[in-house]
């Protein structure tokens, strides 16, 4: 390759990468990525690439020189960027297994999870909600929406007993894997703590010997009543006591805008 | 007008001869994969969401180095940072130990600086301790550290305590090596490099200088960055999560496979945190920390850099030094959190 061409392949690439980053904010498409908190870092990140293409158009044109090897490397994302298109959030889960529930204390979900994995994790400094603060209805049906989903699921699983009997609605896609048994699935959400690739799977357990058999990674809205069951955590062998719904009603959906939810 | 380009053409091609096969390597077992499975998308989706989701995430902070690391280069020049290192043994350590907190550049960046500090007289325990200090305590590394483990800002805390410790402590042991660790190479001279030192006239002239040394340094950084996210991906995708957790479970064990991570993936520091943070929920926070602290201090690529000015022996030697701390602090932080 000459030293032109080359002062050209990099002024495409960083074309390239300023236009995927507008892209990605334009059209809402960071939050399949990453969590919104990142969205400013990316803004910066977009005017420092079109500052820099500005500048390598300059010295593509002005004075071009030897010295850029590797460059292949950066054109790794946009040939893999195909695959990404029209991918289920489920995919993320295809060697993973869920994990819930863990230690027999009452406390936060994702604490448990990490903690039944990683027993030397320190706490995380967001402490789960409680009753107190009002996220669950006094009466009428619990529903877990893409806002709320983080911190109701938390009291939901702090609190099994306390809920039982309860209307829940919710929307997850079907997990399943040799552990549940017969007629049961996991009505599963990829939790993003702060990109994809950290993404870990949740969910509630969902007895629906009564509802149609559903695909894996089928998205569906489930509604029941709250019920509790004794959950062994595969990796830990801990058993601890976690909601369970017994499905009066399933619907299937299509893929969802939003996708994955995240921890405040 | 200096420039972190110090380190030849030479050097680079040696570097990319190691990381390429690396990536080539990846790119079969991909294809490898794919075909076995009957052409099934699922592990192909789940490693470009993954590798995608890397990149957008950290590639804007390694941006942001880039563009404080060209002005550090353009208008502080490696003379001035010499002035104000004590020459005594002790206080010159420490000192080159506190420079990480305000200068904001990662290792990438620190060996050629190292190279040019050892070639201007400064001794080589206190330039040996800003190269090792200064990647991981900038405020550069601890702002992403921070927001890449935000939910554990203790990993932050974590990191910069034993990261620093570490760093005096084999500054400390390299002060009591003999000064004759350096090839005769002339260390100063002006070297070649990609981009010209004309002097910047001007607004548009200063802000294009400072644009064009960031294009660079992004350039130099971000191959490095993109092995690593090749590579950390296919972790991810391929490694079942079972595996991961059996390993990660154990507080020896995780923390020798960190450490060989770190050493492998040659993650520039600006960007390992969100590398480590996709392994929190399977390693022990030891082995995240070995992590986080070993990978600046030394990495395959900074050790390739080096030996363009060291000589083998002591690069051996700093190596052993440096994974011999990084793998004591995590397992005396597992011990801790354990008790």
């Amino acid at each position: 390759m000459n030293a032109r061409f080359k002062e050209i392949a990099w002024f495409a690439i960083l074309a390239g990468y300023t236009g995927y980053f507008f892209y990605l904010i334009a059209f809402d498409k960071l939050q399949d990525l990453m969590h919104p908190r990142m969205t400013p870092f990316v803004v910066v990140g977009l005017v420092g690439l079109a500052v820099f293409t500005l500048f390598q158009g300059r010295r593509m044109i002005r004075r071009p020189q030897e010295g850029r090897k590797g460059m292949l490397l950066f054109v790794v994302p946009f040939a893999i960027l195909p695959l990404t298109l029209g991918a289920n959030s489920s995919v993320l889960s295809a060697n993973g297994s869920i994990s819930l529930g863990g230690g027999p204390a009452p406390i936060d979900l994702t604490t448990k999870l990490q903690a039944s994995v990683n027993p030397f994790l320190p706490t995380p400094k967001e402490k789960p909600a409680g009753v107190k603060n009002g996220i669950i209805p006094a009466a009428g049906p619990i529903v877990l929406d893409e806002k709320n989903y983080y911190v109701v699921y938390n009291e939901l699983y702090a609190h099994p007993d306390a809920y039982a009997g309860r209307t829940v609605r919710v929307t997850g896609f079907v997990y399943r894997d040799s552990t549940e048994p017969a007629g049961q699935f996991i009505a599963a959400r990829e939790m993003m703590w702060c990109c994809a690739a950290d993404a870990v799977e949740i969910g509630f357990i969902a007895d629906a010997k009564s509802a149609p058999s559903l695909a894996r990674d089928e998205w569906v809205s489930v509604e029941g009543l709250l019920s509790t069951t004794s959950y062994v955590n595969q990796y830990t062998r801990l058993r601890s006591t976690v909601p369970l719904i017994e499905v009066s009603r399933v619907a299937r959906l299509g893929h969802p805008d939003f996708a994955f939810v995240y921890p405040k | 007008m200096v420039s972190r380009h110090s380190v030849t053409d030479k050097a680079i091609d040696v570097r990319l001869v190691t990381l390429y096969p690396l990536a080539i390597l990846g790119v079969l077992f991909i294809v490898i994969r794919y075909v076995i499975e009957g052409a099934d998308l699922t592990f192909l989706r789940k490693f470009a969401l993954t590798a995608l989701s890397i990149t957008v995430e950290a590639l804007p902070f390694l941006v942001i180095g880039s563009l404080l690391s060209a002005v550090i280069h353009i208008y502080v020049s490696e003379e001035t940072l010499a002035r104000i290192i004590p020459k005594s043994r002790v206080l010159g350590v420490l000192a080159a130990s506190l420079m990480g907190f305000v200068v904001p550049v990662c290792d990438c960046a620190t060996v050629p600086i190292v190279r040019r500090l050892v070639g201007k007289g400064v001794p080589l325990h206190v330039a040996i301790t800003f190269m090792l200090a200064v990647p991981m305590i900038n405020p550069l590394v601890i702002f992403s550290t921070w927001f890449a483990f935000y939910q554990y800002p203790t990993i932050t805390y974590y990191r910069m305590g034993f990261g620093l410790v570490a760093a005096i402590l084999v500054g400390l042991l390299v002060s009591l090596l003999d000064g004759n660790q350096t090839k005769p190479v002339a260390v100063g001279r002006a070297p070649e490099h990609g981009h010209s030192h004309e002097p910047a006239r001007g607004f548009v002239g200063h802000v294009g200088a400072v644009a064009e040394h960031a294009t660079s340094d992004l350039y130099d950084i971000g191959r490095y960055f993109m092995v690593g996210v090749i590579l950390s991906s296919l972790v991810q995708s391929v490694v079942p999560s079972g595996l991961l957790y059996a390993l990660g479970h154990n507080p020896i064990l995780s923390v020798l496979v960190m450490v060989l991570g770190a050493y492998f993936l040659s993650i520039c520091s600006q960007a390992d945190a969100f590398i480590a943070r996709t392994f929190m929920a399977q390693f022990s926070t030891g082995a995240i920390i070995a992590f986080l602290i070993f990978g600046p201090m030394m990495d395959m690529k900074n050790t390739l850099m080096l030996s363009t000015t060291f000589r083998k022996r002591f690069i051996v030697v700093l190596v052993g030094l440096i994974a011999v701390v990084s793998l004591a602090s995590g397992y005396l932080l597992n011990a801790w959190i354990a008790r």
